[in-house]
């Protein structure tokens, strides 16, 4: 039954997939339903025909469930792999489709009782049977019950009967209330418990073993029943009823019956749904009431109570996703139920995922369910989802109790409206990704209300679809390029056609963006959300493009503009719709932080008068600040803000500037002028700085804003930090800005990254040269080139060489890599790849990905998700690379050329830039992986981790080379866009989630060992993708290890902490940097030792695991990922900020460290890039699972990298943990039983702090190590090619990583810790036991309207209790 | 298990039982223990059992002899009776046996003195 009901729950959740697809899944829907009234067959049968999308949700189930945390997922990764059994399939696939239809539950329980209610609903009944099983009946029989005081009043109740009189206690529990309370009667007590039941029997009491549903007496035969704290435990209403009926019907006429159930208002315990699992807290005993024994109730019970309903949903979406894993992590440990809960979980997580899916989707539907909610009620177990109660309080029995509840959900439809729209794109992205993007697009069509948003949407699809055609898209660059330069000049009325074009470029550049802030709010809104980034990007770069030119450009900057509010507003409408509270917390933590951006982010809303004005403010203060500025490291750090701002505004600029073909060329040759003049002086770096920061605010106040939105995003953040890093270490550090610029630029957007790389530091300089010396731009940009390379060591050579010939350059720094081959065929195929990733050409990346990936697979060390990723991360790097290339080529070809070359060459600091853009490219990888995934893996495991970076690099390079002439940057460029948005929208959803998933699964499969792999195929493409994504983090971080520089660009994602850190970082920089060499030497080689013991690790784990193991594992990530959606941002800041530390740390170390120690540090900056990736993915990714597993894997990664697995885990479970508990109070309640949702989320605010602290103590590590690294610039390149001697030196950084990482990040490791410590301490020992609370009136309701033969004496509230006497009449029907 | 509660089970939860009533009783082992005797509770608690019932448990539990066929009428009057009735009903515990179900013959074990009747799902 269990497994047929689980099957149709699989099946409802394809549907309900289905349904978020659209009319389609509704249509599926419709007829899955009609089908499940003849039940198992039919149901069978649609989960076969959902198989597809059933992968889908699995792999989104399972990453949501991996998102609840390694421990979620070993759980998960056991049941999904395992399925042994009936019941555990049926746990699986109930864990499945709760998971991925949470909502779809509720939707497909709606459809049930619809369709199946008349039926018995096998499945609901089932389900809350096995709910109860696992969280009433086995909790109780294993958890020694507290013997709570006796209830006055039901002492009393007994008291008063008359001798004689026949009491039978249903739920006697241990018996309180059988023996002493009244000798003159007989009293029969029954419990489900039978470790209760002889408790009560060895206090000589009478009882029997029996089911309240199914009560062995005779009809009337007691005179008093009593039911206490029982009735409570039942999942559904219509069990509920069951139970009361049963009730009724043992007691005689005349006879009296107490019920008393937990009440919802209570002093001390705040319910947030009124399904909820409480763990069972050892030390406070109640008493035992086994199945409905007595109540513990009262106000003692300490322990918080996360609700899994709709309410902790809705409240704390972000967090709730990770309490669910925090749940699910709980669980784990636990033995019993482990298949009952870990399908709960399974169950929570999905409701977690639900949630957006749910409210989005299943609204309406539910809506129009409604009336049916009953038996939804009843399936999807009110854990599941809010939604479900929102739809069960209208239509049912019990609408009273629930409605409250339901109109609590109902509150916020709207939002959840557009949510869903963003999340349905999303989920649609998931399950089919070219229907994803129509949906996606569809999605913002009806999400943007506004027309402009269907434009953008329009125009991502159409770019999307024009993705094949890059040649339009590569004009569009160029056309967006002149506008650029146009708006340098202010002139140009071929704006509105370049506006236009641009916007087209824009989008997939947004969509880049997107996924590179993914940490912003665009990312959050996955696809949809993407889109409407990339609408705001669309718009922020044709208002910035406008605003300075355009102003003039009144026909599409107008549009533009106006479309840029509207979709900004939704933006942040979704934004702080997905994001919870917490979020909300981070965001505005970080918008304090990036005030200025912000500033100049609502400003560029109000645009036009504010925007001047405060960009105005904004400019003299800066000027302010560096004329005030005395000392040259002031100056620096000014410089560096104002070259950040400069990035800022020359990131919108190039954006802008793109469109305006002539010009980019000369901004690039602007940017190259100051970055060599940079080079050349700092001091007239910082002076050009100044003076670019206000060109660039005057010219690029527009650009500001976008930048600013951008920033906000984080990129723009990050850019500025890399920039004021690199003004520190001075020319390097320019470098190091360049490629941090670039990847911001990345994240921002398409143009607006490419310009923000190389302009970015360069950009900054750019602008101001564009300002100042944009005439000189192109001369600039060789000598910007230049100027990285004696930075980067050999890099500028390389750079040099690559910008003459871009080939010759990939193939120099390939071969200079000692993987050159691997790295130009990389290249290669990235360069097909991107092209193919526009059109969507999975097996071209794969293909190239596939040699990439051989050189990656030695780096299994790393881990298998490394190899794996590794793997996958070919197409990703590639994509990363051609979006670098992109972002590269746009502002200036040829600087754009030698900062890849530069990057690629100078030991792959253009990867960390690739990394961003690699997670969309990853997506398409990863949708054009599951071919090859297997020659993936098997290559990964052959190769060496120095592959795959090499291959990273290498497609990063080739990528660079291959698009060396410009055209090649805008292919690049145009399939990034296209890449990303199909990737992102479709396969980056389901890869990355994957990926993700197996990124964190390798942790988890290597505590679980056994992971059977569930889904061969999925898990093979998940495992691929999963590699592919571990490929491109190992390649990020190889990247960002070889690339300090770049790591910091990379982590762009840490923007936020960049920019906080950014001011700091400066004086830290110069009090530390003396220092700092030390420090970072030990921290490199701490973090090698780590690294190494984490490779070790993951490739023990990896293999024995598996690749369905990974799978699975994926797909808990990808369940993560959902579940996290809403508190992405905020984990994405946190992880940027960790990761940044943690490039910081690792590229340190390589720097301080000698060649091997780099090649150490590299590794390290693998694992981190890794962990970029994976948010960067995330944000591509913008799906809200996939955002979520992103976030997660990247807590994951950064775990692994900073700390060992168990640390890994920990922040898995922190970051998991504090969301879910947010988010999920449920989830919360299983895993972090011990943490209170708002400890979560102090714990979050702590992690989140500690990264920024961590991120700052990168920056300056990062800032010792540009100085190391400018000093040992030869070494650097020798650390890239030693690779052997990593290893050491990576254990060595893993060590001083992890120390540094528990002293700097005390925080962090403490939330990381208390996170951890809670989901331990629930999943050991803590055991859950399922509540449905009662609201007041609700009992009553249910007694009077469903249960006609009592009649209710007197109601009343004690102990947080609601109590009900009421007495059986005699009813008379005619 | 104490007879008392012996008379008010039934099997009829079971899918397709519709009495279900009595049921067979197999006593393995028994335990005997005293309690207070009070006629007043005996007395009022009678109406309430069903004497067929009781009178197959005397048979069950080798009392036959002490407990008539049939309710007398005025049991109240008979204090010996209730005596015999209160030991049969309240201080005979039966530790093992089992319950079977007279109409489809389900065994519901009787372990520890706590009858298991269970049922499962498929037998609702």
């Amino acid at each position: 039954m269990l497994s047929a009901e689980l099957a149709s729950t699989a099946a409802w959740n394809a549907n309900y997939e289905r349904t978020n697809g659209l009319t389609k899944d509704e249509v599926c829907l419709s007829t899955t339903h009609k089908t499940c009234s003849p039940t198992k067959e039919t149901v069978a049968t649609t989960t076969a025909a959902a198989a597809a999308a059933a992968a889908a949700m699995t792999k989104q189930l399972t990453t949501t469930t991996a998102t609840n945390a390694a421990s979620s997922i070993t759980h998960t990764a056991n049941l999904a792999p395992t399925v042994i059994s009936p019941t555990t399939t049926g746990g699986t696939t109930a864990t499945t489709t709760t998971d991925g239809t949470a909502p779809a539950t509720a939707t497909a329980a709606e459809e049930k009782t619809s369709t199946t209610t008349t039926t018995p609903t096998s499945d609901a009944s089932g389900r809350s049977a096995a709910l109860e099983r696992a969280y009433v009946h086995d909790v109780y029989e294993h958890c020694e019950e507290p013997t709570g005081p006796v209830r006055p009043r039901v002492a009393q109740f007994l008291g008063n009967l008359e001798p004689g009189s026949v009491v039978c206690d249903v739920g006697c529990g241990s018996g309180r209330y059988l023996a002493q309370c009244n000798p003159a009667i007989c009293t029969i007590g029954v419990d489900r418990c039978y470790r209760l039941s002889k408790v009560a029997h060895g206090k000589g009491a009478e009882v029997a073993l029996c089911d309240n549903l199914e009560l062995p007496f005779r009809d009337d035969s007691f005179d008093a029943v009593l039911s206490l704290a029982v009735v409570h435990h039942f999942a559904t209403t219509e069990r509920r009823v069951r139970a009361l009926r049963e009730l009724a019907r043992i007691l005689r006429i005349g006879g009296r019956v107490v019920i008393t159930v937990w009440a919802l208002e209570q002093r001390h315990r705040r319910f947030e749904s009124q399904d909820v699992l409480i763990p069972w807290q050892p030390p406070k005993n109640r008493s035992f009431s086994c199945t409905y024994s007595d109540d513990e109730d009262d106000n003692d019970f300490l322990p918080p109570y996360h609700a899994y309903t709709e309410d902790s949903t809705n409240s704390s979406r972000s967090a709730g996703d990770g309490d669910s894993s925090s749940l699910s992590s709980s669980s784990p440990g636990e033995s019993c139920y482990s298949f009952v809960r870990r399908a709960l979980q399974k169950l929570a997580s999905g409701r977690r995922q639900a949630w957006f899916m749910d409210s989005w989707t299943s609204k309406d539907t539910k809506n129009d369910s409604s009336l049916d909610y009953e038996d939804a009620k009843d399936l999807p177990i009110e854990l599941r989802r809010l939604e479900d109660f929102e739809d069960f309080p209208d239509p049912p029995l019990s609408a009273g109790l629930k409605s409250r509840s339901l109109g609590s959900i109902l509150q916020t439809p709207p939002r959840q409206l557009v949510r869903s729209r963003s999340s349905v794109p999303s989920l649609s992205g998931p399950l089919v990704p070219g229907e994803t993007k129509t949906s996606a697009t569809a999605a913002l069509l009806i999400s943007a209300p506004e027309a402009q948003l269907q434009l953008n949407g329009y125009h991502s699809p159409t770019t999307t679809a024009s993705a094949g055609s890059t040649l339009t898209r590569r004009p569009k660059l160029i056309k967006q390029k002149q506008s650029l330069c146009e708006d340098d000049s202010i002139s140009q009325l071929g704006e509105p056609a370049p506006v236009v074009s641009s916007a087209n470029v824009v989008f997939p550049m947004v969509s880049t963006y997107n996924g590179a802030n993914g940490t912003i709010s665009s990312s959050l809104y996955t696809h949809t959300g993407s889109h409407s980034a990339t609408a705001n990007i669309n718009g922020n770069a044709s208002s910035t493009a406008s605003p300075p030119m355009a102003a003039e450009t009144t026909d599409a900057a107008p549009a533009s503009g106006t479309s840029q509010p509207s979709f900004l507003r939704k933006q942040s409408s979704l934004n702080e719709e997905l994001m919870a509270g917490n979020r909300l917390r981070e965001k505005e933590r970080v918008r304090k932080r990036i005030q200025k951006q912000t500033s100049l982010n609502e400003a560029f809303l109000c645009r036009s008068a504010m925007f001047s004005k405060r960009l105005q403010l904004i400019r003299e203060g800066f000027t302010t600040k560096i004329k005030s500025s005395t000392d040259s490291l002031e100056r620096v750090t000014k410089t560096g803000i104002t070259k950040l701002m400069q990035n800022i505004k020359n990131g919108p600029p190039s954006q802008t500037a793109v469109p305006v073909s002539p010009n980019p060329q000369q901004a690039d040759n602007n940017n190259k002028q100051p970055a060599a003049h940079a080079q050349q002086a700092n001091p007239q770096q910082l002076q050009h700085q100044p003076h670019h920061h206000h060109h660039h605010v005057s010219n690029a106040g527009s650009l500001f804003s976008a930048q600013l939105l951008l920033s906000s995003a984080t990129s723009g953040p990050v850019s500025y930090c890399s920039i004021v890093d690199c003004n520190a270490p001075n020319i390097c550090h320019c470098s190091a800005y360049q490629q941090d610029c670039v990847t911001c630029a990345e994240s921002e957007q398409g143009s607006a990254r490419r310009h923000s790389r190389e302009s970015g530091s360069d950009s900054s300089k750019d602008s101001s040269l564009q300002s100042d010396t944009s005439i000189e731009s192109e001369d600039s940009f060789a000598s910007v080139i230049f100027i990285p390379k004696p930075e980067q060591q050999q890099q500028q050579l390389n750079y040099q060489q690559q910008h003459q010939n871009s080939n010759s350059s990939s193939s120099n720094s390939s071969s200079s890599n000692g993987q050159a081959q691997a790295a130009l065929t990389a290249a290669a195929t990235s360069t097909a790849a991107p092209t193919s990733s526009l059109v969507r050409l999975p097996p071209t990346h794969s293909v190239p990905t596939s040699p990439l990936v051989m050189p990656c697979p030695p780096t299994p060390a790393h881990s298998p998700a490394a190899i794996l990723g590794a793997v996958t991360s070919p197409p990703q790097s590639t994509a990363a690379v051609t979006a670098a290339m992109a972002i590269l080529t746009p502002v200036a070809k040829p600087a754009r050329f030698n900062f890849d070359e530069a990057h690629i060459k100078q030991q792959q600091e253009q990867q960390p830039p690739m990394a961003p853009t690699v997670p969309r490219i990853t997506r398409q990888a990863i949708r054009e992986l599951p071919p090859i995934p297997k020659f993936r893996k098997q290559q990964s495991l052959q190769l060496q981790r120095q592959s795959f970076p090499i291959v990273r690099r290498a497609s990063g390079s080739g990528l660079a080379s291959s698009s060396s002439t410009s055209a090649t940057k805008l292919l690049s460029l145009e399939l990034f866009n296209p890449a990303t948005d199909d990737l992102d929208s479709d396969s980056s959803e389901p890869s990355s989630p994957d990926s993700i998933d197996s990124v964190i699964s390798a942790p988890r499969s290597a505590q679980l060992l056994s992971a059977p792999g569930t889904g061969t195929g999925k898990s093979s493409d998940e495992s691929d993708t999963a590699l592919n994504q571990l490929i491109s983090v190992d390649e990020q971080h190889y990247h960002t290890g070889e690339l300090q520089i770049n790591n910091a660009t990379p982590n762009g994602n840490d923007i936020i902490l960049n920019a906080d850190s950014a001011p700091l970082l400066p004086e830290k920089r110069e009090a530390g940097q003396a220092q700092q060499p030390y420090n970072c030497a030990e921290f490199a080689e701490q973090l090698t030792a780590q690294l190494q013991r984490e490779l070790d690790d993951k490739i023990n784990r990896a293999e024995c695991r598996s690749l369905d193991g990974i799978g699975d594992i994926g797909e808990y990530l990808s369940g993560g990922k959902k579940r996290s959606n809403g508190d992405w941002s905020a984990l994405r800041d946190e992880l940027r900020e960790r990761r940044l530390m943690l490039a910081n740390l690792s590229t340190q170390p390589s720097l301080q460290q000698s060649p091997i120690s780099s090649s150490t540090s590299s590794l390290s900056s693998q694992t981190r890039s890794f962990t970029i990736h994976e948010e960067q993915e995330g944000e591509y990714e913008e799906d809200e699972e996939n955002e979520p597993g992103y976030t997660l894997g990247i807590y994951e990664h950064c775990k692994v990298s900073k700390f060992n697995y168990k640390r890994n885990r920990r922040y898995n479970l922190n970051p998991e943990t504090a969301y879910l508990l947010q988010d999920d109070g449920d989830s919360d309640v299983r895993d972090d039983e011990d943490a209170i949702p708002e400890e979560d989320e102090d714990a979050e605010a702590l992690e989140a702090r500690g990264g920024d602290q961590l991120g700052e103590g990168m920056h300056e590590y990062g800032h010792r190590r540009r100085n190391f690294s400018a000093i040992k610039a030869v070494t650097s390149s020798a650390s890239s090619s030693s690779e052997s001697t990593p290893l050491q030196q990576e254990q060595q950084n893993q060590q001083t990583l992890q120390q540094r990482t528990s002293t700097e990040s005390l925080e962090q490791s403490n939330s990381s810790n208390t996170s951890l410590d809670s989901p331990s301490q629930g999943g050991a020992t803590t055991h859950h036991r399922f509540y449905h609370v009662f609201r007041e009136g609700e009992l009553d309701a249910l007694i009077n309207h469903h249960v006609a033969s009592l009649h209710i004496v007197s109601s009343y509230y004690e102990r947080a209790s609601w109590c009900v006497v009421a007495e059986k009449v005699q009813v008379w029907t005619i | 298990m104490k007879l008392s509660t012996y008379n008010f089970l039934t099997s009829m939860a079971i899918k397709g039982v519709k009495v279900g009533y009595p049921l067979k009783l197999t006593i393995n082992k028994k335990d005997v223990i005293e309690s207070e005797f009070n006629p007043v509770f005996i007395e009022r608690l009678l109406p309430k059992l069903d004497w067929s019932a009781v009178y197959g448990a005397a048979q069950v539990a080798e009392l036959a002899e002490d407990i008539p066929a049939a309710q007398p009428e005025n049991i109240a009057e008979d204090e010996q009776l209730l005596q015999r009735l209160h030991h049969l009903l309240f201080e005979i515990d039966v530790l093992e046996g089992q319950l079977e179900c007279p109409e489809t013959g389900r065994i519901f074990p009787i372990a520890d003195g706590i009858p298991n009747m269970l049922l499962n799902e498929d037998e609702v």
